[in-house]
């Protein structure tokens, strides 16, 4: 019976394997949680709040490129406090939201040690940020939206399940320079962690 | 055919991205009001004795039809005067009669639909600063609120609380507002008559200068 079920699971492999490694585009959806890594007074809370969505098209063994959007949102809750400016003081408890948008334009290598069911890479892109950073206090509000060149060195795995199906897990450092001058936001930089589905196409 | 599928799914998923921006929770951002005070640095708060406060009102300013159910009644405009008055008491003044030539006047009222805070933070000096106005409510002339600045679609409300400086009028017959605090909002709290109440205190705490040692 075990070698029956042995036998079963590598022949599966082998079909699987002969499959995955003719993929040859594929698109990936994943949650992305992370982290901010700049101007932490304003907002220092990693997030949860975020999604990643790409495409690559592999354009040999070793290399694939495509684009990657992500968005997340960044939320701080801060106590009741009173601030103080010349004559006037208000007080009010607040919170700090950034929403942040990227497009990249991306690259991946796969690492020379990738097999066809375990993939890793190295990757980087670069693009546009568009990030909104939101002050909410009672029904008020404060906003500054801006523009930045954003910059995603990242290291993953690619997962390749066979068929249409797979699975990707990566982390990204985003280099961001949209800066708020409103909020004295000098650029924002993050630190991310997706995983999610890939789906392949032959 | 699968191109151009894929393009379309591509750019639904970015758009529909592009709409989700989850917001704070609605009941967090209420519970408390926003309190804002200011005063004119060149009052010597403690060269007053006596004050005046209309008992058992305040006023409401609106730009829209004088359908406001918040100052009318005993429920909201009673406990608003006696929480001023309770605080004016503890920093030492002495409430008396308006006969009784008052040192200061106290003019709380309702400023309906008007965006109090945007313009205290855009516009310095226009809206929400102590200032010359003339006096109209205690029997001078004709009352002038301050001029408008912006104003809204949407309801929007503070409880503004004045001190007014009546013991030095000016040559021109001008008085000198010479504390404000705002509260608000008003029409979009969770508990009305508390936050009120410990946002009248509040006012006060952060009004240190406000004494008669």
């Amino acid at each position: 019976m075990k070698l029956l079920i042995s036998s079963a699971i590598i022949v599966l492999v082998t079909a699987v394997s002969v499959q995955a490694q003719d993929f040859d585009r594929y698109f990936y959806l994943s949650w992305m949680g992370s982290k901010p890594l700049s101007n932490t007074s304003w907002n220092d809370e990693s997030t949860g709040k975020g999604v990643r969505f790409g495409y690559r098209k592999i354009i040999n063994e070793k290399f694939a490129a495509g684009f990657d959007y992500t968005w997340a949102t960044y939320d701080k809750y801060f106590p009741t406090a009173t601030f103080e400016e010349g004559t006037r003081a208000i007080t009010t408890d607040y919170f700090n939201y950034v929403y942040s948008y990227g497009l990249t334009l991306s690259g991946q290598y796969f690492l020379p040690f990738a097999t066809e069911r375990v993939m890793p890479f190295v990757g980087i892109g670069a693009g546009v940020a568009l990030n909104r950073y939101v002050q909410y206090y009672n029904i008020y509000t404060e906003e500054d939206q801006t523009w930045g060149f954003l910059g995603r060195p990242e290291v993953g795995v690619l997962f390749p399940f066979g068929g249409k199906w797979g699975a990707t897990i990566s982390g990204q450092y985003n280099f961001s320079t949209a800066k708020s001058d409103y909020f004295g936001y000098d650029g924002f930089n993050s630190l991310s962690v997706n995983v999610g589905v890939v789906l392949m196409s032959y | 055919m699968k191109r151009i599928k894929a393009i379309w799914t591509s750019i639904l998923i970015i758009a529909v991205g592009a709409g989700c921006e989850p917001q704070p929770d609605d009941i967090k951002l209420l519970d408390e009001f926003v309190v804002s005070t200011n005063f004119d640095p060149d009052a010597d708060f403690n060269s007053y004795q006596t004050y005046y406060i209309p008992q058992d009102t305040i006023g409401l300013v609106s730009n829209l039809a004088s359908d406001d159910t918040i100052i009318v009644g005993n429920n909201y405009a009673r406990p608003v005067v006696n929480q001023v008055q309770s605080n004016m008491s503890a920093r030492g003044y002495q409430s008396v009669d308006l006969t009784d030539d008052p040192d200061l006047a106290i003019n709380a009222y309702v400023l309906k639909n008007l965006n109090i805070f945007q313009d205290v933070n855009y516009y310095p000096g226009a809206y929400g600063y102590p200032g010359y106005y003339y006096p109209g409510y205690y029997g001078y002339y004709g009352y002038n609120y301050y001029p408008y600045v912006t104003t809204y679609a949407y309801n929007t409300g503070v409880l503004v609380i004045e001190i007014v400086d009546l013991k030095n009028v000016t040559p021109q017959n001008e008085v000198t507002v010479i504390w404000d605090a705002y509260l608000g909002d008003v029409f979009s709290s969770v508990d009305l008559s508390q936050q009120t109440l410990d946002g009248i205190d509040q006012a006060f705490f952060q009004s240190t200068y406000l004494t008669k040692q």
